[in-house]
């Protein structure tokens, strides 16, 4: 019945004031055609999951631990993509915190600059790395001399990953650290604090639920990168076969295993989005008590 | 304490700017900056914070140049319109947070203190976004106050509270910086705050500070046709002088002529302003020391509570002040035929020359 209520609402907030509408022909006709669109949307996003889950079974899920391939690809992932987001986070954070407070010539540029990744095609990517990078590429070559290869190891993975990943979390950051009030920064100013201290004490803080959703997000798409990351750093176990590319391997050969790290993945998704929604919705309520409760002019004490 | 002084500074900030500010508090003193929007008393404000650097002119502390020291450097306190408590602390954190930056001993005895002189002992825990205005005044109060800064900036602190509890927050406000013995500068456009805080205040009009001086010299005596009309001096008259006797000056100002006291030259053009609460309003015409009486008609009356504005056409168009009392019982209404009268000391004499200098060094 859950489902019924979301048409129905559509129905009435398209006419205004008209809630007790008798069940007509044409109304029956529309109710049935916009529940039909959403059960088609829900099931197709919902039925691959469930098909994912429907073919593992729980004790196959952890003997699929015991695979070197799959525990290889895990830990490279890991490893992989927290550096990916560490060097995103300690370059993006200051960027974003420059764009969020300053305009200056060219910052439209450098803000398209920072989202293309997110358009790009990942295979895109990975050749505009592999010839930027690579032993031959742009600056590769002079790379190359100094006897420092990048294409074709796990630096390259990580390189990769922040390649794509980056914007996300620079966009989400920019947009948190806007959000702020400068006020709290020139308060924190008056109190004795440094730029440094205010934005570790105060900007920062205040911006957190955000700074973390976007990392959050970087980190989702860094775990899930694969185009790039298969023409430029290749497809070596241990060394630069994450779990995605794992899930290519081993499809060929051993379904159970590409499933059980799929359904790995999966679990790390629904992680993501999920605490990415609480932290919004936090941050919705944060603001909105603020507002209400400035409306009143002497709450009870002790709330 | 300190002395705050600004000199010829020009700054802009947005669509906001100030031209050739010069400015001195004295130690301990209470300075109001008084002024509509948008006249630019903010930036002033966040000129002396450091906010701001002037494009031209310095800040001096206690005669020091402290135009380009970062504000974290200037020890002031800074009060908000909106308070702009820490969101993420509680308010004993919000109160502790300067501290840290001092050499101030005792940091516990010392907010407990504080806590106590405001009066928030009890919202120690709570967090700002569940205060009411009057309380996050006072904890943002305390979050400067306990610092002990040399100079208080407050801007317009209390226009973000109701009407209710502005009066007795202005109050304590006052009674709490008079103890602290701080110099402060007060933001308002409100002229009746003005009053009630000051002992010095400035008016500030498209940027320029325009005049300083008591709140006598102020109200009544003010020097500019912008100052007496934004301190409520609303009949303002341009004339010429056509006389001079003694130290009384008889002034033409087209279909009348006003006495009043002052030592302008005869041929000078002068503009005389004259309060609505300094003229009074009769039936017939009486027999008195004010040396200005006209015969009029009633145009209208506003009601605006405990006083009644009435505008009277006697030839030229007076606003008075009459009381809800005086008002029923002299059967004022529409067209009554009244008299009215007004001292020559109760008419303030601007000259036109002096008027016109200003003008031309802008």
């Amino acid at each position: 019945m859950q489902s019924l209520k979301v048409p129905r609402k559509t129905f009435s907030s398209s006419r205004t004031a008209k809630a007790h509408l008798p069940w007509t022909f044409n109304r029956t006709i529309r109710f049935l055609i916009i529940f039909l669109i959403f059960g088609v949307v829900v099931a197709f996003v919902g039925l691959p999951i469930v098909a994912l889950f429907w073919y593992g079974t729980p004790s196959g899920f952890l003997s699929s631990f015991s695979s070197e391939m799959v525990v290889e690809a895990l830990k490279l992932s890991l490893v992989t993509t927290l550096t990916t987001l560490l060097i995103v986070i300690a370059f993006g954070t200051p960027v974003a915190y420059h764009n969020a407070r300053h305009s200056y010539r060219g910052k439209r540029i450098i803000e398209t600059l920072i989202d293309l990744p997110i358009v790009l095609p990942p295979a895109v990517a990975g050749i505009a790395l592999l010839l930027a990078f690579g032993r031959r590429g742009l600056l590769g070559q002079y790379f190359n001399i100094l006897g420092i290869n990048i294409a074709f190891t796990t630096t390259a993975v990580i390189l990769a990953q922040i390649f794509v990943s980056s914007p996300f979390y620079i966009r989400q950051a920019t947009t948190s650290f806007e959000d702020v009030d400068p006020e709290y920064e020139r308060a924190a100013h008056t109190l004795g604090a440094s730029s440094a201290g205010t934005f570790f004490r105060v900007t920062a803080p205040i911006a957190l639920n955000g700074l973390v959703s976007g990392a959050l997000m970087t980190w989702a798409r860094a775990l899930g990168e694969f185009g790039a990351t298969i023409l430029f750093a290749g497809n070596f176990q241990g060394v630069t076969q994450t779990m995605p590319l794992a899930i290519y391997s081993a499809f060929g050969s051993d379904l159970d295993a590409a499933v059980y790290i799929a359904i790995i993945l999966v679990l790390i998704s629904f992680a993501v989005i999920i605490t990415v929604k609480v932290l919004a919705l936090r941050e919705k309520s944060a603001a909105k008590d603020e507002k209400t409760i400035l409306d009143q002019i002497e709450p009870p004490a002790g709330s | 304490m300190t002395t705050v002084s600004v000199e010829g500074a020009h700054a802009t900030l947005g669509d906001f700017k100030l031209r050739d500010i010069s400015l001195n508090v004295a130690s301990g003193e209470f300075f109001v900056i008084l002024g509509p929007s948008g006249a630019g008393k903010t930036v002033l404000l966040d000129l002396i914070a450091g906010f701001v650097y002037p494009r031209q002119g310095r800040v001096l502390f206690d005669g020091a140049d402290i135009t380009f020291l970062p504000t974290e450097r200037r020890h002031i306190g800074y009060m908000f319109q909106n308070y702009a408590l820490f969101p993420n602390m509680s308010v004993h954190k919000n109160i502790k947070f300067g501290l840290r930056y001092t050499k101030l001993p005792d940091h516990d005895r010392r907010i407990e203190e504080i806590m106590e002189l405001v009066g928030i002992a009890k919202l120690k825990d709570r967090t700002p976004t569940t205060l009411s205005g009057g309380e996050q005044q006072r904890v943002a109060l305390a979050r400067s106050l306990i610092l002990e800064p040399n100079v208080l900036l407050l801007d317009e602190p209390l226009s973000a509270l109701d009407a209710r509890s502005r009066d007795s927050v202005r109050e304590e406000l006052r009674d709490v910086i008079d103890q602290f013995e701080i110099t402060a500068l007060f933001v308002t456009h409100d002229q009746t705050e003005a009053r009630l805080l000051a002992d010095r205040l400035g008016v500030m009009c498209g940027g320029r500070l325009i005049q300083t001086g008591s709140v006598h010299q102020i109200f009544d005596k003010p020097e500019d046709a912008r100052v007496a009309s934004f301190v409520g001096m609303e009949n303002l008259f341009e004339g010429a002088v056509v006389a001079q006797n003694d130290g009384i000056i008889t002034a033409d100002i087209g279909n009348a002529t006003i006495e009043a006291v002052a030592n302008n030259e005869r041929g000078e053009r002068v503009l005389l302003g004259i309060r609505p609460e300094n003229i009074t309003v009769m039936l017939e015409q009486a027999v008195s020391s004010a040396r200005n009486t006209f015969n009029g008609t009633v145009k209208q009356i506003l009601y605006l509570g405990p006083i009644n504005k009435v505008i009277i056409d006697c030839g030229f168009i007076l606003a008075a002040y009459v009381t809800n009392i005086s008002t029923e019982t002299l059967g004022l209404d529409m067209g009554s035929e009244v008299s009215v009268a007004f001292k020559a000391t109760g008419v303030n004499v601007i000259s036109k020359r002096q008027q016109s200098r200003k003008t031309m060094s802008r």
